[in-house]
């Protein structure tokens, strides 16, 4: 019996060094001397293939080692478009068919075994050649690569993406002899630095496609070394191939950063690439950048920080206790702890000036909004219902109770900070009246009897609201929404579902009121337009159904129209359409809020570009004075 | 023997089909739109249609006793014979799909519409589309006047072709429209150009449904993901040990601390210290495990920071986690252990050996514990699988990057692959360990021994 007590103590203590067996032993001390950046990303990185890019964080963290053609100046408001691996602007026909652009001459990639070795045995490198642009297009157009956004884009817009799309589905997955046996007609590199697209019809808004770092170029080397092969060696069977990029290693791009280790749900660690070509700081900005501080770096070197160490986390509670432990220098307030931050009137609680953070606040590309099913009876039926709900829905006391005070009332379909939101004006309707809602009630109820949706003695009949979230903050939405429209009478059933499962219901249109918005893809009204164009309701972005001909007139002919002044009258007259006829119930337009220590320089939030990394310089010796790391 | 060990796995393999069948239904039940959340919110109808098609989200659910429509493609050219179909001429359709196209990808047919049960040239042609009707009705009184049905076909020679099949109402009146329409002649061969028909079906395409292949997928663990195509035994592989590193220790310590304790208040049986133990049993019970987490994870930032999360600093980091979940699960262990040995300290053994004037230790630390391992070791042997799948709270608390989110996010993200898989791995590892649990009784324990 004795010797029981002795093995089940010894098993429990070899049982309980299983870490030590099983796990491999952090490095210690890997960055000493290096100026290392730390911060944490909230979800998972779902690709590191630019092709299959298609959420934030993927974006985030691509954007370090992928660069696209064109990049966002990081300083300059409104938006504008600037060359990153192009030599100056898109040379543009008259017809405003064909671009052609030129690529900087001696881009390197960053150095990796799929180039073979140099002299001195390191891994080699190449110059980045209009043929690699070409191939990533290629990869984004293949029939068996699903692509998450960036082949929406471009599909009906540049000649042969369709047919090449169709041909690739001839071959096996696992065979790319597609991309050197198969051509899409229009884009062609006519020589080693020059590439030219042409168009099926004027798209003005191509630019800021091109800005996107999805279509960044791809050397047919990491096809022919990693994907074709294991790492190199030995060649896989067509057969279990698969043509996606999802090894860290064959990560490569021209970008500042390298990708260094990816531990799947753990971190990511990017470092500088030492051949990543001049580019400096930028020496102009908006208004205010210069007493902001964010010209000091003007004209000098970047990228500033070596080392980007970024941890997976994935609960706020250690996040922001990171944060507070100066284990990270900057973070965005998860919703628990926000009062013992801002203060009512949003500004920083003095406790934590005092430690040196600050409190960077910028408005977000985003309307958030109810969508009407205009196909439903009720709710199409009656432009006045609609009109009504909109009056009688407060969306001030909206954002305080549901967002903390983190937005402002949207005002009309357009963003505020793009052009034509200002040109539209405010909707009639985007404000709380509820004296005007009564009336239009009346008005509504008039309407349904005529269309024969109602009898003359029934009330409106109950609605259905279905949100796409079955959390704590879904339960509080339908309540306050139910509270609102209870304000003129109108019953409101609530329904919570997980997103794939709203997505499906208002797929198949069998949702009446639904909580909806729209990110901007790019800094240009039609991205929000769009969603009322009639023929998208078959393509699935006009998911409110709304369809109305003159609409669709005006946005056929903004859509070709390539000089923007010209173009703006066209969306202000558009969205002045859309406030009258109301077919979604406005609500926010979001802001972000984020606190960074004082050792943090250089950060200033892009509406809709990514990758600005390099400009962010960090003073590592105050960090360590100040007690971070 | 033998053949109880052969009726028992007979039993198993039954039982592991009906988990698969069931999570199956279960999971289509509940899913929503798989192929909005792979191919993109922001891609075409089309785009999701191939989508679905190259997944075998097409094929009908358990059993194929279906026919599709066919259009064979009689040029032969380099390019797919492509169908688009287009309703009031230039406008698409307001109500959807005049039918739901899904391209096959054997090059020169193509099959129109989805699968239908038993479709016969008799069929209604609503059976093709879903219940939508085949031309464009009125909707409004608005609308001008019932648009057309048109379905245009490009050739492989690249040749398009426009059919009217407005009015059709059955599927063999549509069938004829497309072989006898008067553009699908080709004028200088007066061949036709396309020829429709219903497919042919024979015995062998009957397990040709969405859930056979995945099956065989699951049960030969060649899973993949659908997110990034990654093997669900490589995943398994990358991440299972930081699972393993904190549940293993977390049982081993859990096992440990509860038999001492329970031993301890079994020891003073009816005292105050029992009455007290209990309480806190009880107590810890209540105690929902996210409050110790927090707590925990807040004390460990105030004490040491740089060990607070992740294993990026040390792999000792893990024991600040292991110790909270042996803490948490301490009084559910005490609670149970301490009502097995006092079970056991209950029979005629015990009191024959007391009367007899062993000491009640030696009752108690030779006979008795021998005696109460039987339940707490089948009691461990069924927790095994849960050790795999690791704990998705601890793990996402603290940074560990293991396998406990893999069930969840998985269901979350439509994986399907990867959920059938883990169903399948952690049905396996169940039976498997119910049946060693049985075998072990049957040869330990001379009383549960089968005739």
């Amino acid at each position: 019996m004795k010797w029981f007590y002795i093995i089940s103590l010894g098993t429990v203590l070899f049982l309980s060094l299983a870490p030590f067996m099983l796990l491999e032993a952090p490095k210690p001390d890997r960055f000493a001397g290096k100026i290392v950046a730390y911060n944490v990303y909230l979800s998972k990185v779902k690709s590191i293939d630019p092709a299959t890019c298609g959420d934030v964080t993927s974006t985030v963290i691509q954007t370090n080692f992928y660069e696209g053609l064109y990049t966002y100046h990081y300083l300059k408001r409104p938006v504008e478009v600037v060359p990153q691996l192009a030599d100056g602007m898109p040379e543009i026909s008259d017809d405003g068919l064909t671009w052609t652009i030129r690529i900087k001459k001696g881009l390197k990639y960053a150095r990796n075994r799929c180039f073979g070795r140099d002299e001195t045995g390191r891994p080699g490198t190449r110059t980045v050649t209009a043929e690699d642009f070409v191939l990533a297009f290629k990869r984004i157009a293949d029939y068996h690569l699903t692509t998450k956004l960036s082949l929406a884009f471009i599909e009906d817009k540049i000649v042969g993406i369709k047919d090449y799309r169709g041909r690739t589905r001839r071959y096996q997955p696992g065979n790319f002899r597609r991309y050197t046996e198969q051509d899409i007609v229009g884009i062609k590199a006519v020589d080693e630095h020059t590439l030219r697209i042409r168009l099926n019809r004027p798209f003005p808004q191509f630019q800021f496609v091109l800005a996107m770092h999805v279509y960044a170029p791809i050397p047919h080397e990491v096809i022919g070394y990693y994907v074709e092969r294991e790492n190199g060696g030995v060649e896989i069977p067509i057969a279990a191939r698969t043509p996606e990029i999802t090894d860290y290693r064959s990560a490569v791009g021209t970008g500042p950063y390298i990708l260094t280790e990816w531990v799947k749900a753990g971190r990511i660690v990017l470092e500088r690439n030492p051949d990543f070509r001049e580019d400096f700081y930028p020496s102009e900005g908006g208004p205010g950048d210069e007493e902001a501080g964010l010209l000091a770096d003007a004209g000098k070197r970047v990228p500033f920080v070596d080392v980007r160490y970024l941890l997976f986390v994935q609960e706020n509670n250690p996040a922001w206790m990171m944060f507070e432990n100066k284990k990270r220098d900057t973070a965005n307030i998860p919703r628990d702890v926000y009062t013992q931050v801002i203060t009512p009137d949003k500004r920083l609680l003095q406790k934590w000036e005092t430690q040196g953070v600050r409190l960077i606040k910028d408005a977000y590309p985003a309307v958030y909004w109810l969508a009407f099913n205009m196909e439903d009876p009720v709710l199409g039926g009656s432009k006045s219902l609609r009109q009504a709900l909109s009056l009688a829905y407060d969306v001030e006391q909206h954002i305080e109770i549901l967002f903390n005070g983190r937005g402002i009332r949207a005002l009309n379909t357009i963003p505020s900070g793009f052009k034509g939101h200002a040109e539209a004006g405010p909707s009639p309707y985007a404000r709380l009246d509820l004296a005007a809602a009564r009336k239009k009630l009346t008005q509504a109820k008039a309407e349904l009897v005529a269309a024969g949706v109602i009898k003359p003695a029934d009330p409106i009949p109950e609605l259905t609201l279905h949100l796409g979230g079955v959390d704590e903050n879904s339960r509080r939405m339908g309540a306050f929404a139910q509270r609102q429209f209870g304000k003129i009478g109108v019953r409101l059933r609530v329904e919570l579902n997980d997103w794939p499962t709203l997505q499906k219901l208002v797929h198949n249109k069998q949702c009446q009121i639904y909580a909806m918005g729209w990110h901007a893809d790019f800094p240009d009204a039609e991205n929000f337009l769009q969603l009322y164009y009639s023929p998208n309701i078959k393509r699935g972005t006009n998911n409110t159904n709304y369809s109305d001909p003159a609409f669709d007139a005006l946005y056929e002919q903004a859509e070709t129209t390539v000089d923007e002044q010209k173009r703006i009258p066209l969306y202000a007259k558009m969205t002045r359409i859309l406030n009258e006829d109301c077919p979604v119930l406005l609500l926010t337009e979001p802001i972000i809020y984020v606190l960074a220590y004082d050792w943090v320089y250089n950060i200033k939030l892009h509406p809709v570009g990514y990758g600005y990394g390099k400009y962010r310089r960090i003073d590592a010796n105050m960090r360590r004075l100040k007690g971070g790391r | 023997m033998l053949r109880f060990i052969l009726r028992r796995l007979g039993q198993a393999v039954l039982t592991i089909f009906g988990v698969m069948l069931i999570s199956f239904l279960l999971f289509r039940g509940i899913a929503g739109d798989i192929a909005a959340i792979h191919a993109g919110d922001k891609s075409s109808e089309q785009y999701k249609a191939e989508w679905r098609h190259r997944h075998g989200y097409d094929l009908p659910l358990l059993l194929n006793v279906h026919r599709r429509l066919v259009v064979e493609d009689k040029t032969s050219g380099p390019s797919r014979l492509e169908v688009l179909d287009v309703r009031d001429r230039n406008r698409f359709s307001r109500t959807g799909d005049v039918l739901e196209l899904i391209l096959s990808d054997d090059s020169d047919h193509v099959r129109l519409g989805r699968y239908v049960r038993f479709l016969s040239a008799e069929s209604p042609v609503e059976e093709l589309t879903g219940g939508k009707p085949l031309a464009g009705l009125r909707e409004k009184k608005s609308d001008p006047q019932p648009g057309q049905a048109l379905l245009k076909f490009t050739l492989s020679d690249g040749k398009v072709l426009e059919i009217d099949v407005t009015g059709s109402k059955t599927v063999g009146q549509l069938i004829r429209r497309i072989n006898e329409s008067p553009q699908n002649i080709d004028p200088a061969t007066h061949q036709k150009l396309v020829e429709s028909r219903i497919s042919d079906w024979t015995f062998g395409d009957l397990f040709d449904a969405q859930f056979w292949p995945y099956l065989l997928h699951s049960v030969t663990f060649q899973a993949r993901s659908l997110k990034n195509n990654q093997k669900l035994t490589d995943i398994i592989a990358e991440r299972a040990p930081y699972s393993l590193s904190l549940t293993i220790p977390a049982m081993a310590v859990g096992w440990l601390v509860g038999m001492v304790i329970s031993c301890f208040v079994a020891y003073y049986r009816d005292s105050v210290i029992d009455r007290l133990g209990v309480l806190l049993s009880v107590l810890g019970m209540c105690i929902p495990f996210l409050a110790f987490m927090i707590i925990g994870q807040w004390v460990m930032f105030r004490l040491a920071p740089d060990h607070a999360y992740g294993l990026t600093t040390s792999r000792a980091n893990i024991y600040a986690p292991v110790a909270i979940m042996v803490f948490a699960g301490l009084g559910r262990t005490v609670r149970f252990y301490r009502t097995v040995i006092l079970d056991e300290t209950g029979r005629d053994y015990v009191r024959t050996a007391l009367a007899k004037g062993v000491s009640v230790q030696s009752v108690l630390f030779k006979h008795v514990l021998k005696n109460c391992m039987l339940p707490i070791l089948t009691n461990l042997i069924l927790s095994i699988p849960f050790l795999i799948m690791g704990s998705l709270l601890v793990e996402s608390y603290f940074g560990i990057s293991g396998l406990g989110d893999l069930f969840l996010t998985s269901i979350q993200d439509g994986d399907e692959p990867i959920m059938n898989g883990l169903v399948f791995l952690t049905a396996l590892i169940y039976t498997i360990g119910l049946l060693v649990t049985d075998l072990s009784y049957a040869v330990f324990d001379p009383r549960i021994r089968l005739q």
